[in-house]
C-alpha cells in the first residue's frame, strides 16, 4: 500500500508539473503541501483569535453587538468570495494568485497595478498582526507601552518568523497546522468558559434580529465593519502557495472555502460568548486597552485569564508567522515578472535553498519600517491598530475587487480553462456579488479610516508613468513548453 | 526456478492472510505514542502520592521521587530499545520470551495483565469517589463503570479513535498542569520544605514511601504494547519513550516541589485531591480557576483509565494469539481491526474487581506485578546484550553487567522486603501459584508457533544451531 501511494503521489507531481508548464513557469520551490496544511494556512491567516481579539470593540463603545452581525453578514459574502476566487484558483494555480489571475484574465498594466495594491494589503495585513501582538504582549506583561518598547518586540517577533521562513515550506506547515488546533480549541475553551461562568444566563436577546434594526445607523456599524471586514479576509494565501501544494486544482479552492466556513463558525461563537458578558466592564476600574482581555479577565479570574492570554499569544504569532510567509512569496511571484524595484535580487534562490531568501528578508524589512511609521502617526493621532488595519482591509479588498472585474469580463475564457472546481452557469453571479461587496468594502474603508489611500494610489500612478510604462509595454516572451522541459532536463529535475 | 516463484507467491499470500486475521491497523505516530505514555501516567500527579508524606517526609519524599525517576528512565531505556528490536504487540511477554523462554515469557505477560488491569480498576475507584464528590446525590449509582465502559466501546471502535482522545485528553491533563503551576507559583515558602524533621524515618522511610512514588509513572511502558499499531516504529518508539518520560518527569519535579513548599505537610496528608486543596490555598477566591481545574482534573484519570484500557487489551491479545491464553480473546473484529474480546472481558472482570477491592490492595498488587515483570525485562536485557555484544575487554564487560545485575538483585531484595513488611506472603503465594499452575496445566499444550513472538524466537534458535 504505501509503495502505491508514493507511486501516485509522483505522478500527482507530474500532473501538477505538466499544467504549470502549461502556464508558463518551471517548478523551483518544494512542492509538497497538503490539503489540510493548505486550509490550515488559510485558517490561520484569517485567525479569528487575532483579528476578533485585538480589534473587538475597539474604542469601547459598545460595538461588540453589532460586531456579531456584521460578522455574519460579512462571512456569507466572503463565502460567495471565496467560491469565485476558488474558481480561478482551479484554472490557474501559480505562486502569488491575485496578480497573476489579472494578469492572465485581463492586460498585465492592470495585473501590475493589482499586484502593488495586493502587495500593500498583504504587508499591512501582516504589520497589523504583529503590532498588535507586541501591544498585547505588552499589555498582559503590565509593561508600558512606548514606542521604543512596541518597536523593539515588534522587531523580536519579526526575526523570529523570518528565521523560521528560512528553515523551509515544512516546517512552516506544521507550524499551521499546529496553529490550527490552538484556534480551534482556543475559541472552544474561550466560549464555553465564558458561556459557563457568565455572572448572568444566556440572553438570547442579544441576537435578535429584531435588535439588530432598533435605532438603526450606518454607522454604528462602520467600525464593527472594520473589525469583522479585516479578520476574515486573506483567504487568497491558500493561492499564494499554490505552486508548493501537491494537486493545487483541488485543494487550494478547497482550502479557501473551507477555511472562511470553520472561520464563520468558530467566529460566530467567539463573538455571541463575548457579548453575553460584555455588561462585566461597567464594573472595571482600570482598563487595559484591549476591551476583549478584559472581558475575559474580570469573569474568569487572574489565573485562567492569563492562561487563556497565553494561547492568544501563540494562535497571534502563528497568525503573523502564515501572513509573513505569504507575503514573502508574494514578492517571489512579483519579482519574477519584474513588477517590483530591483526584482533580480528578490526573484533569486540561492543554491542549496528551496525558500525565497532575499523576498523573505525585504518583506521583514518593510514590516520594520511599516510599524515604526505607524507608531509615529499614532503617537500623534491616539490609537495605531486602525490606521494599519483599514489600510490593509482596502488594500486586499481592491485587489479582489479587481480580480472579478476581470473574471467577469473573460468568463469565456475561465469556462474554456475550468480546473476541478467549476461553479458552472453560476458563476457570473457569484462573481457579480462578490465585485459588489468587494468594491463597497473598499469604499468603507476608505472614505471612513485610510486616507493613506489616496496618496499610495497616487504614487503608484506617478511610478507607472515614470518607470514601468516601458517596461509593461514591451511584452515579454513567453517560453515555450517545449523550451522549459529543457530547462527543467538541464537542471535535472525529474 | 518455477517452484520458487510458486512459493514465495505462497508465502506472501499466507502473510496476508496471517495479518488479515491477527494483524493490527499500523496508524500511530509518535505523536500518539507520547499521548498514550503521557496520558496513562499523567493522573499519578494528580491523586494518590500525598500519603507517602506519611512514612517519609517532604525532603524524603523528593529523595524517593528523584530515585523512582532515575530508575524510569532507566527501564524505559531498556524497553525502546526492545520495543524497535520486537515491534509485537506482546511487549515484556515478546521480549522476555527470545531471550529467557516459554515460561518466563508467559510470567512476563501475565504479570503485566496484572498489572494494567488492577491499575486501571485502582482508577476506577478514584474516579467514582470523585464523581460522587461532583454529583452527591448519585452515590448508588457506579458511575464510573459507565465511564470504563464508554472507553472500552471506544477502544473497541478503532485504535486510532483511542488514540486521538487519548492525545486530546493528554493535552488537557497538561494544561490543567500549567494552570495550577500558574495558580501558585507565588506561594512558595521553602520553610514548609524544611520542617524539623525532613526526613522521617530515615532510610526506612524513604524505601516504605517507594509505592506512592512509583504511582507516578506506573504503567508508562504500556507505550512498548502498542508497538504492532506504530508506523516506522524504530524511530517512532524511542521519540515516544523519550518525550513522554521527560514531559511527565519534569511536571513531576515541579508539581511536586510547589506542593510541599506552598503548604504544610500535615494539611497535604489530610487531602485527597493534593492538588487541589494547595490551588484552594493558594487562590481561594478564584471560584472560575477551582471548578476549571477540578474539572481538568477528572479528565486526568479518564485518560488513565483509557490509556490501561490500551495496555492490558494488547498484551492479552498477544498472549492469546500465541496460545497461552484461551484463543477466543485474539480474535480481530473485521471492519474495525481491534481485539474486541481482549478488550471487553477483561474491562467487566475490571470492573468487578473495582467494586470488591480497595484501592490499596489494587495499587499494592498493581506495582509488585509491574516490578516482577521489570525483573524479567532487565534479565533478558542483560542476556541480549551478552549474546549479541561481543566485549573483549573483560573490565567494560564488567562494567557493562554488573550495573544491570546489581540493579536487578537491588529490585529482587525490594519486591520481598515489601511482601513480607505488608504481611502479604500468603495471599502473593496463592495468587501466583494459580498463574503457574494454569501455564502447567493448558497453556504449555496450546503454543501456536506462527505468532510472530514465537516465530521471532524460533528464528534465533535456527541461527545459533
Amino acid at each position: 500500500m504505501k509503495l502505491n501511494f508514493r507511486l501516485n503521489n509522483k505522478k500527482q507531481l507530474q500532473v501538477d508539473r505538466a499544467k504549470l508548464r502549461k502556464l508558463g513557469y518551471i517548478q523551483e520551490l518544494d512542492r509538497s503541501v497538503g490539503i489540510f496544511s493548505n486550509f490550515s494556512i488559510s485558517f490561520s491567516v484569517i485567525s479569528i483569535l487575532t483579528g476578533l481579539i485585538t480589534l473587538y470593540d475597539l474604542n469601547n463603545l459598545g460595538n461588540g453587538y453589532y460586531e456579531f452581525w456584521s460578522w455574519i453578514i460579512v462571512g456569507v459574502f466572503q463565502l460567495f468570495m471565496a467560491f469565485s476566487l476558488g474558481e480561478i484558483a482551479s484554472c490557474y494555480p501559480i505562486e502569488s494568485g491575485v496578480y497573476e489571475w489579472t494578469n492572465i484574465l485581463s492586460n498585465n498594466i492592470l495585473g501590475w497595478f493589482n499586484g502593488w495594491i495586493s502587495l500593500i494589503g498583504w504587508i499591512a495585513c501582516t504589520t497589523g498582526i504583529n503590532f498588535g501582538l507586541s501591544e498585547f504582549i505588552l499589555q498582559i506583561f503590565g509593561v508600558e507601552s512606548s514606542v521604543a518598547s512596541i518597536l523593539l518586540i515588534c522587531i523580536l517577533i519579526i526575526s523570529i518568523q523570518t528565521l523560521i521562513n528560512f528553515a523551509g515550506i515544512k516546517l512552516i506547515t506544521i507550524f499551521n497546522n499546529y496553529s490550527v488546533i490552538l484556534h480551534i480549541t482556543g475559541v472552544l475553551i474561550i466560549s464555553f468558559l465564558l458561556l459557563i461562568f457568565s455572572k448572568h444566563p444566556v440572553d438570547w436577546q442579544e441576537v435578535s434580529i429584531s435588535k439588530a434594526f432598533d435605532n438603526f445607523n450606518i454607522l454604528y456599524y462602520i467600525p464593527s465593519l472594520l473589525t469583522t471586514a479585516w479578520t476574515l479576509t486573506a483567504f487568497d494565501a491558500s493561492a499564494s502557495i499554490s505552486e508548493e501544494c501537491i494537486n493545487p486544482t483541488k485543494t487550494v479552492p478547497v482550502g479557501m472555502i473551507m477555511s472562511v466556513a470553520v472561520s464563520i463558525i468558530c467566529g460566530s461563537l467567539l463573538l455571541f460568548s463575548l457579548n453575553q458578558n460584555s455588561s462585566v466592564l461597567s464594573d472595571i476600574q482600570i482598563k487595559s486597552g484591549i476591551v476583549s482581555i478584559d472581558i475575559i479577565i474580570t469573569t474568569l479570574g487572574h489565573t485562567v485569564g492569563k492562561f487563556i492570554s497565553i494561547i492568544l499569544v501563540l494562535a497571534m504569532f502563528s497568525c503573523g508567522l502564515a501572513s509573513h510567509t505569504v507575503t514573502a512569496r508574494i514578492i517571489y511571484a512579483f519579482s519574477r515578472k519584474n513588477g517590483l524595484p530591483f526584482s533580480a535580487i528578490w526573484k533569486s534562490i540561492p543554491e542549496n535553498y528551496d525558500v525565497p531568501i532575499f523576498s523573505i528578508l525585504i518583506c521583514s524589512a518593510i514590516e520594520i519600517l511599516l510599524s515604526f511609521i505607524i507608531l509615529i502617526i499614532s503617537s500623534k493621532q491616539g490609537n495605531a491598530l486602525p490606521l494599519i488595519t483599514s489600510l490593509s482591509t482596502a488594500g486586499i479588498y481592491m485587489s479582489y475587487a479587481i480580480v472579478m472585474i476581470s473574471a467577469i469580463s473573460k468568463r469565456r475564457q475561465i469556462n474554456k480553462d475550468k480546473g476541478n472546481f467549476h461553479l458552472g452557469k453560476f458563476g457570473l453571479i457569484f462573481n457579480i456579488v462578490s465585485l459588489i461587496w468587494a468594491v463597497t468594502i473598499t469604499g468603507i474603508m476608505i472614505v471612513f479610516y485610510a486616507k493613506m489611500f489616496y496618496i499610495i494610489i497616487l504614487i503608484l500612478i506617478i511610478y507607472y508613468f515614470v518607470y514601468m510604462k516601458k517596461i509593461l509595454m514591451h511584452k515579454e516572451k513567453r517560453l515555450s513548453e517545449n523550451e522549459l522541459i529543457k530547462i527543467e532536463n538541464d537542471r535535472g529535475i525529474d | 526456478m518455477k517452484d520458487n516463484e510458486n512459493e514465495i507467491l505462497i508465502t506472501q499470500k499466507q502473510i496476508d492472510n496471517y495479518y488479515n486475521k491477527f494483524g493490527l491497523n499500523k496508524t500511530l505516530s509518535s505523536l500518539h505514542l507520547w499521548g498514550l505514555g503521557v496520558g496513562t501516567v499523567i493522573g499519578g500527579t494528580f491523586f494518590g502520592w500525598n500519603y507517602g508524606l506519611e512514612e517519609s517526609g517532604p525532603v524524603g519524599f523528593i529523595f524517593s521521587t528523584i530515585m523512582v525517576t532515575l530508575f524510569y528512565i532507566f527501564i524505559t531505556r531498556i524497553f525502546y530499545k526492545f520495543s524497535i528490536l520486537l515491534p509485537y504487540a506482546g511487549g515484556p511477554y515478546a521480549y522476555v520470551r527470545k531471550e529467557l523462554g516459554k515460561f518466563e515469557g508467559y510470567l512476563a505477560g501475565v504479570f503485566t495483565v496484572v498489572e494494567f488491569l488492577f491499575a486501571a480498576s485502582a482508577v476506577t475507584i478514584s474516579i467514582n469517589s470523585y464523581l460522587i464528590n461532583i454529583f452527591p446525590d448519585s452515590s448508588n449509582i457506579n458511575l464510573a463503570a459507565g465511564v470504563y465502559l464508554f472507553f472500552l466501546i471506544m477502544h473497541i471502535i478503532g485504535i486510532k479513535n483511542s488514540a486521538i482522545i487519548e492525545l486530546i485528553m493528554t493535552g488537557i491533563s497538561i494544561s490543567a498542569l500549567i494552570l495550577f503551576i500558574m495558580g501558585t507559583y507565588n506561594s512558595i515558602d521553602l520553610t514548609n520544605i524544611l520542617i524539623e524533621t525532613p526526613i522521617i524515618g530515615g532510610y526506612n522511610g524513604i524505601i516504605k514511601s517507594i509505592p506512592y512514588t512509583l504511582w507516578f509513572y506506573l504503567c508508562i511502558e504500556g507505550i512498548s504494547l502498542s508497538a504492532e499499531e506504530t508506523k516506522n516504529p524504530s524511530t517512532n518508539m524511542k521519540l515516544g519513550f523519550r518525550y513522554s518520560i521527560l514531559t511527565v518527569s519534569v511536571f513531576n519535579f515541579i508539581v511536586v516541589m510547589i506542593c510541599l513548599s506552598s503548604v504544610n505537610m500535615k494539611y497535604l496528608l489530610s487531602n485527597d485531591y493534593p492538588l487541589y486543596s494547595v490551588l484552594k490555598v493558594s487562590q481561594p477566591n478564584d471560584k472560575v480557576l477551582l471548578s476549571v481545574f477540578s474539572f481538568l482534573a477528572l479528565i486526568s484519570l479518564f485518560s488513565c483509565l483509557n490509556g490501561m484500557i490500551n495496555g492490558y487489551s494488547r498484551q492479552i491479545f498477544s498472549l492469546s494469539r500465541a496460545g497461552y491464553l484461551p484463543k477466543i480473546f485474539s480474535r480481530i473484529h473485521s471492519i474495525t481491526k481491534t481485539p474486541y474480546l481482549a478488550i471487553l472481558v477483561p474491562g467487566i472482570v475490571g470492573i468487578i474487581l473495582s467494586t470488591t477491592l480497595n484501592a490499596n490492595n489494587l495499587i499494592f498488587i498493581a506495582s509488585i506485578a509491574s516490578i516482577s515483570m521489570f525483573i524479567f525485562v532487565i534479565h533478558s536485557y542483560t542476556k541480549l546484550k551478552e549474546n549479541n555484544f561481543e566485549i573483549n575487554n573483560k573490565y567494560k564487560k564488567w562494567k557493562n553487567f554488573l550495573g544491570l545485575y546489581m540493579t536487578n538483585a537491588i529490585i529482587v531484595i525490594y519486591v520481598l522486603y515489601s511482601i513480607i513488611s505488608k504481611g502479604k506472603v500468603l495471599q502473593v503465594l496463592i495468587f501466583s501459584s494459580i498463574i503457574i499452575l494454569y501455564y502447567f496445566l493448558f497453556s504449555r499444550r496450546f503454543i501456536i508457533n506462527d505468532a510472530p513472538e514465537e516465530m521471532e524466537s524460533k528464528e534465533d534458535i535456527l541461527e545459533i544451531n
